[in-house]
């Protein structure tokens, strides 16, 4: 399968990526990396997941509105905002966009609603099915150790046309990403290895995760993508169902190998 | 923040004794999680610093574990003092060894840079990790002492995936 027919829909937002700066992106700020012990897949969840952040990151919200002397509007444009919103794509491949990256559909003025200080060059965060993310600045590769152990790379953009910008990009993903960051470290605690010690607390096989939120109003696009709230675990659903797919493949497949 | 000073003047006896009990009162503040104190110890301009190579490479186009200037400092302290740093729920227990103290005055002002070792033992849901690395602090002259001005720390692992790193080094 070529490149293009395994992004196929998603592609355009890859495209987005390598647009930012007329020279392209630059990876030459180095790479920030960390481990955990919980499984690769809530890693890749935790990328495309908005839902965690009011109450995993309540910490860094509040200093925000502190500085900003107000709620900042996070929670509201969660719930409310409609440019807010989950893709699905077929291969697996995940978004939540907080405006559409069609250049049709551009918004009169850009409201920066969805600015929560971590260096927003990306109008939105997406994982190219398996384990390929971006969020923010960055580009995230996400690295299965063991069935509970993980290593994850965060490679910060740099847009050569603006070093003054992406300075400020670094400082700001520094301050929520990273082993020491004000986000990613309490995503380490809570929605990775405090998730696997609570999935283990009950050996019965009747123990499911269930993954249904907005199930019952995801839109279907002419062109196969799916479409689903802020909330919505639509790109959780698009991963998993991918990935069981594969799983299920490589179990009936004589070798235990499948072409994706 | 300097790595070579050509024209530093090694301080011994008294001037050194001074600058490793500052060291250690710090490293005890640290320990005792005495944030408030030690955010106290820095100046207006102050820099703490973990920079991502063991070299520390140039923070204005390289990505560091952290760069903190003295607001985000204070902002680290307000979310370790928030109970909702969920890192640090239950918080860890550490104990740092401070050593191989050496101190130059630089010549810039009455600067002082110090480095020095460090071994940080962290203690914390059942799991014990080091994080050992060097020091080095610039030290600017204050009524009370000295105020930090830098404070650099090179981790031996800095390029090595590390785990939940939300205490204080």
């Amino acid at each position: 399968m070529s490149l293009e027919d395994y992004l196929e829909t998603a592609g355009p937002y890859l495209d987005y990526v390598a647009d930012l700066d007329p020279a392209g992106i630059a990876f030459s700020a180095g790479v920030q990396q960390y481990k955990f012990e919980a499984n690769w897949k809530f890693q890749v969840e935790n990328t495309i997941d908005i839902y965690h952040v009011a109450f995993t990151h309540k910490s860094w919200l509040d200093i925000l509105s502190d500085k900003a002397g107000k709620r900042i509007p996070f929670v509201r444009n969660m719930t409310q905002n409609e440019e807010w919103r989950t893709l699905a794509f077929p291969n697996g491949h995940a978004v939540h966009e907080y405006r559409s990256i069609d250049p049709a559909d551009q918004p009169e003025e850009i409201d920066g609603g969805h600015d929560v200080g971590i260096g927003e060059l990306l109008p939105f965060n997406m994982v190219i099915f398996p384990n390929l993310g971006f969020v923010g600045a960055q580009l995230r590769i996400i690295t299965p150790i063991a069935v509970d152990r993980t290593r994850v790379e965060l490679y910060p953009m740099v847009l050569p046309s603006d070093p003054a910008g992406s300075e400020k990009a670094l400082r700001d993903h520094e301050a929520f990403y990273g082993p020491a960051g004000f986000g990613s470290a309490d995503d380490m605690e809570v929605a990775f290895e405090r998730v696997t010690q609570g999935l283990e607390a009950t050996a019965t096989p009747q123990d499911w995760v269930l993954i249904a939120r907005g199930a019952k109003r995801e839109e279907p696009r002419e062109d196969g993508v799916r479409i689903g709230r802020s909330t919505d675990e639509l790109p959780h659903r698009s991963f998993y169902g991918r990935w069981r797919e594969l799983i299920r493949a490589g179990a009936d497949a004589p070798d235990g190998m499948v072409q994706p | 923040v300097s790595a070579t000073i050509p024209d530093a003047r090694p301080l011994t006896g008294a001037e050194l004794e001074a600058v490793s009990a500052f060291l250690f009162h710090e490293a005890a503040l640290l320990d005792a999680r005495r944030y408030a104190e030690w955010l106290e110890l820095f100046a207006a301009d102050g820099i703490y610093w973990l920079p991502q190579s063991r070299e520390g490479g140039d923070p204005s186009r390289e990505v560091s574990i952290l760069y903190d200037d003295r607001t985000r400092i204070g902002d680290r302290v307000t979310r370790l003092e928030s109970g909702d740093a969920f890192a640090q729920v239950p918080e860890s227990e550490t104990c740092r060894v401070v050593g191989n103290v050496q101190a130059s005055a630089t010549g810039e002002g009455d600067v002082v840079t110090a480095t020095a070792n460090e071994m940080v033992v962290e203690f914390r849901r059942g799991r014990q990790t080091v994080h050992a690395g060097r020091y080095q602090f610039d030290l600017a002259p204050d009524a009370a002492g000295w105020k930090i001005k830098a404070k650099v720390v090179r981790l031996v692992n800095a390029d090595a995936p590390l785990g939940n790193l939300s205490i204080l080094l």
